[in-house]
């Protein structure tokens, strides 16, 4: 009986939670940038907002998108991004992206960094992501 | 009698047909034929001038267009290059260069392409990085097609305006002789199709 109680009290936070998965950064060098991508996973039944992100190792730390014109490609800057109800919102190469700009320290492959995302009405969420050179 | 069906009257017959279709594939393949109609002068990432395209005559080059503080798009472009260099070595064909031009020579000096390179582990042996004078440069992205101009800017606390292109992606193909064979998009490249193309031209 307890045990029944135990497994719908986890599915019941399941039910309303927020996850960050599968976060990584591109190597750079000091100076240069870079950009931050992972996924959020909204569980809850609302919709979530992402408005800022925070970290020690650039000078600046922006949301921004990439878009697509024709045969050219361009960034610009995002306030926010809204992530749907029971829905998964992924940050990834060539779209959405968290730019780290005039980075403080050398990003290496291997090492890891903390950053804080700021969600309206769920507060921070801090998580440590690695330095990948990825495929 | 001449019979229409023998194996030398078809052979006969085949013979043109498979001559047009070989020449019909080759364009369907390879629909663009674009020169070079002067030379440009390039700076690699160790600083040494090279004429462009004379330097890599009788090789055939993979060239991407790119800018370092592309924090998105241009890494993936790089990376693209770098596993089609690795695929093409698997292969065993060894008369392929790679160059990767920046349109951003203001603050792509060589030692600024050097350091993009090696923090991404790129094996340099047949892979380089070019600035050069911004005429040059200009010109040069003029004769390819290749479009960049600054749209975004972001301002740090100590009043750094760090500004961002909007540029055509690409990556473009070029034969034994200099000439441009075929474009790509370059984040999006198909890497088996430009493997095939490569070995195609005879790489």
């Amino acid at each position: 009986m307890f045990s029944f109680i135990f497994l719908l009290m986890i599915f019941a936070v399941q039910q309303d939670t927020l996850q960050i998965e599968n976060a990584w950064i591109r190597p750079s060098s000091k100076g240069m940038n870079s950009a931050l991508y992972f996924d959020v996973k909204n569980s809850t039944d609302d919709p979530q907002t992402l408005y800022k992100v925070e970290s020690d190792i650039a000078k600046l730390v922006e949301i921004h998108e990439t878009y697509k014109k024709g045969d050219k490609m361009g960034m610009r800057r995002v306030e926010s991004v809204v992530i749907k109800p029971k829905s998964t919102f992924r940050f990834k190469p060539g779209r959405h992206h968290v730019m780290l700009i005039r980075l403080k320290q050398e990003l290496k492959e291997g090492s890891e960094y903390e950053f804080i995302l700021y969600f309206k009405n769920r507060g921070e969420y801090k998580i440590k992501v690695p330095v990948k050179r990825t495929n | 009698m001449f019979n229409l069906f023998s194996q030398n009257s078809i052979s006969l017959l085949l013979s043109p047909l498979l001559i047009l279709l070989l020449f019909t594939g080759c364009e369907s393949r390879f629909p663009k034929k674009k020169e070079f109609i002067k030379s440009y002068t390039l700076i690699n990432q160790d600083s040494s001038r090279i004429s462009f395209p004379g330097y890599f005559k009788d090789k055939i080059v993979v060239m991407g267009f790119i800018f370092t503080n592309c924090p998105d798009v241009c890494p993936i472009t790089t990376n693209k290059m770098r596993l089609i260099q690795e695929k093409i070595k698997d292969e065993g064909i060894s008369n392929v260069e790679f160059a990767a031009l920046s349109f951003d020579p203001e603050r792509d000096k060589p030692s600024v392409l050097k350091e993009y390179a090696e923090i991404r582990e790129i094996d340099l042996v047949n892979f380089h990085f070019f600035t050069g004078e911004k005429n040059q440069i200009e010109s040069f992205l003029r004769r390819v097609n290749v479009v960049a101009f600054v749209e975004d800017t972001s301002y740090t606390d100590d009043g750094e305006a760090v500004y961002f292109f909007a540029h055509t992606d690409r990556i473009i193909l070029i034969d034994q002789e200099g000439k441009i064979r075929k474009e790509y998009p370059g984040s999006q490249v198909d890497i088996k199709e430009i493997t095939e193309d490569i070995k195609y031209l005879g790489g």
